[in-house]
């Protein structure tokens, strides 16, 4: 990949990392910052197109009308499914491990 | 014996209602070349051995009974690993999904089930459809039946090899920024974009909401419009999805093109181009003016745009969108430690290298202090691409460019640079981001390997797409056998 402008750094992708839940190894963050920096440099092309002629808020969206919140009937077995997709379980309930650490 | 590789709907439906073969007996034989072809191809990640041929004899028996069966009805088909199939397993090619089994049936699922087709399997992909090769899945590589050294496009690569090898009649796949028509292109099938909103996402994994659409692939025209004919139109579970009806007829009723007037994106054939595809491209033109098009240059200025504000706008709902993913929901945990312990090491260690660097990159150019230099940049410049595609289609009927800027490429020459894989993209992105319908058309030059042909449309005219490729199919030159 070739030199390009620093757009953010090692520092910057670590903590990138943390709030994106995700350990990489110590190695790959390297190539890691590297690639982004690539990329980075080449979506900055879009700061020399001139916008301010575009106003978002007056553009319609797809989905706009929302249905009725109405109650419909439950698929129990869908349900029961969906629980026991989840990685464990304890009857009705979706099992999970600590959230803290009992020796910090 | 059948020869699998003539199939297409209408074939087999004439071949199913005449009774001159059973439902069961064409999907157990699309099952035993499959077991032998596959190996060689790896187009899918999981066959539905039994349940396809349960299928079949449903099938089978609804013609037993004299009932009028569907025109889907009997033809196996593939289905992209990030659609749900009730019951069956759905990996989207992710290490993290390998112990998921969806819950419930897309609604494309339901409906093509409706009709009585047969799903014959789940074919691989780039993992999450994040990929321009099929080479970012954790499980394998697919190859291109074309060339077996290169690769058959992506992210839908899978659901491309399995017809382009004869392994299905035709295919699902899904599309956020060319997944299908780049595939197709590279492949020699057909593949279409539809307009966004058309068809229910509802069941399909999502990767960027405001982009994403599933989307039909097949060997000619007539068959992806019938397969689009049976999964569009509104759906309670899919906000973003519309009231729409098309009937295959609609399109087989123009008989010339003598009313279009189609608009070549002179941005996009300037330069960069082999001369190959140049020449491939000009003859094809030609072909749509023998048709009756009146053919002219038109300005997208800013369509070259369009892959920057793509990878702004797809890594931040990837990142938002991938966040469900979290170790404990689908199935997975292998790994011990606290919550928060669990959460880095599975989406750490379970996700490839390409989810990674996107979600990185998503929560990046979302993140405070950078949100409005890139996300609400990009958004704008977004919506500056449309307002240019609008002005062109007042003028046109259809905007013609290629599929993509070279045939298929060998495996390994883009894994190193992801901008270099990324520019694979370049032609098709902007429809995408502008929402449109665009068809995937194979055309030929003096190399061996294909090119696409694309003709982008109106937002809900699909039918103009279907018409052009019906005629141009009859007049363009066949591949070299």
């Amino acid at each position: 990949m070739e030199k390009h402008n620093k757009v953010i750094t090692e520092k910057t992708v670590e903590h990138l990392l943390e709030l994106s839940r995700m350990e990489i190894k110590e190695k790959e963050k390297e190539q890691l910052t590297a690639e982004l920096n690539g990329i980075l440099n080449y979506v900055r092309e879009l700061e020399k197109i001139p916008t301010d002629e575009i106003n978002l808020d007056a553009v319609q969206r797809p989905g706009k009308n929302l249905r009725p919140d109405n109650l419909e009937e439950e698929k129990s077995s869908e349900w029961e499914k969906l629980i026991d997709a989840f990685s464990n379980r304890k009857e009705q309930w979706l099992k999970i491990p600590p959230i803290f650490d009992k020796n910090p | 014996m059948l020869t699998l590789h003539e199939l297409t709907i209408k074939k087999t439906h004439e071949l199913l209602t005449k009774k001159e073969v059973s439902a069961f007996e064409l999907t157990k034989e699309f099952l035993k070349y499959i077991q032998d072809r596959d190996k060689e191809i790896g187009a899918y990640l999981s066959i539905r051995h039994d349940e396809a041929l349960e299928e079949a004899n449903a099938v089978d028996q609804k013609i037993a009974s004299g009932r009028q069966i569907d025109y889907l009805a009997g033809i196996p088909m593939a289905i992209k690993d990030n659609i749900l199939i009730k019951d069956w397993p759905a990996t989207a090619a992710s290490k993290i999904l390998k112990n998921y089994r969806a819950a419930y049936d897309a609604t494309v699922i339901e409906r093509l089930k409706k009709a009585g087709a047969i799903f014959i399997g789940k074919t691989n992909l780039d993992e999450f459809a994040m990929g321009s090769s099929t080479e970012n899945s954790a499980y394998q590589l697919t190859k291109n039946p074309l060339d077996l050294k290169r690769v058959p496009g992506g992210s839908s690569g899978g659901s491309a090899s399995a017809v382009a090898s004869h392994q299905a009649v035709c295919a699902l796949g899904s599309e956020t920024g060319g997944s299908v028509r780049q595939p197709a292109a590279f492949c020699g099938l057909v593949g279409l974009k539809p307009t966004y909103g058309a068809v229910s996402r509802f069941g399909l994994m999502a990767m960027a909401s405001s982009l994403d659409q599933i989307a039909p692939l097949a060997k000619n025209t007539e068959d992806v419009a019938l397969l689009f004919e049976k999964i569009i139109g509104e759906d309670k579970n899919d906000a973003t999805s519309l009231p729409y009806q098309f009937n295959f007829e609609e399109a087989t009723k123009i008989t010339d093109l003598k009313n279009f007037k189609i608009g070549v994106i002179k941005e996009c054939v300037e330069e960069g181009l082999d001369e190959d595809l140049k020449n491939s491209l000009q003859s094809s033109i030609k072909i749509l003016q023998s048709l009756g098009a009146k053919i002219e240059e038109v300005s997208i200025p800013h369509i070259g745009a369009s892959l920057a504000c793509y990878y702004i706008l797809m890594p931040a709902e990837v990142s938002a969108n991938l966040a469900r993913y979290d170790g404990l929901r689908y199935a997975f945990n292998e790994l011990g430690g606290t919550l928060k312990d669990l959460y880095f090491k599975n989406r750490g260690q379970n996700f490839g290298k390409e989810v990674r660097r996107r979600i990185v990159l998503g929560t990046f150019v979302l993140s405070s202090g950078y949100y409005d230099a890139y996300y609400l940049k990009a958004k704008k410049v977004q919506q500056l691409i449309k307002n240019e595609f609008d002005a062109a289609l007042q003028k046109f009927q259809l905007l013609l460019t290629p599929t993509a800027p070279t045939a298929a490429f060998k495996f390994g020459e883009k894994t190193k640079d992801p901008l270099s894989m990324y520019l694979s993209d370049i032609f098709t992105v902007p429809a995408n981001i502008s929402g449109l319908p665009a068809i995937s058309l194979p055309i030929w030059g003096k190399n061996e390997l294909p090119y696409g042909l694309q003709l982008i449309a109106p937002a809900l005219q699909e039918k103009n797409l279907f018409a052009v490729g019906l005629l141009f199919e009859k007049v363009a030159s066949q591949p070299k056998k």
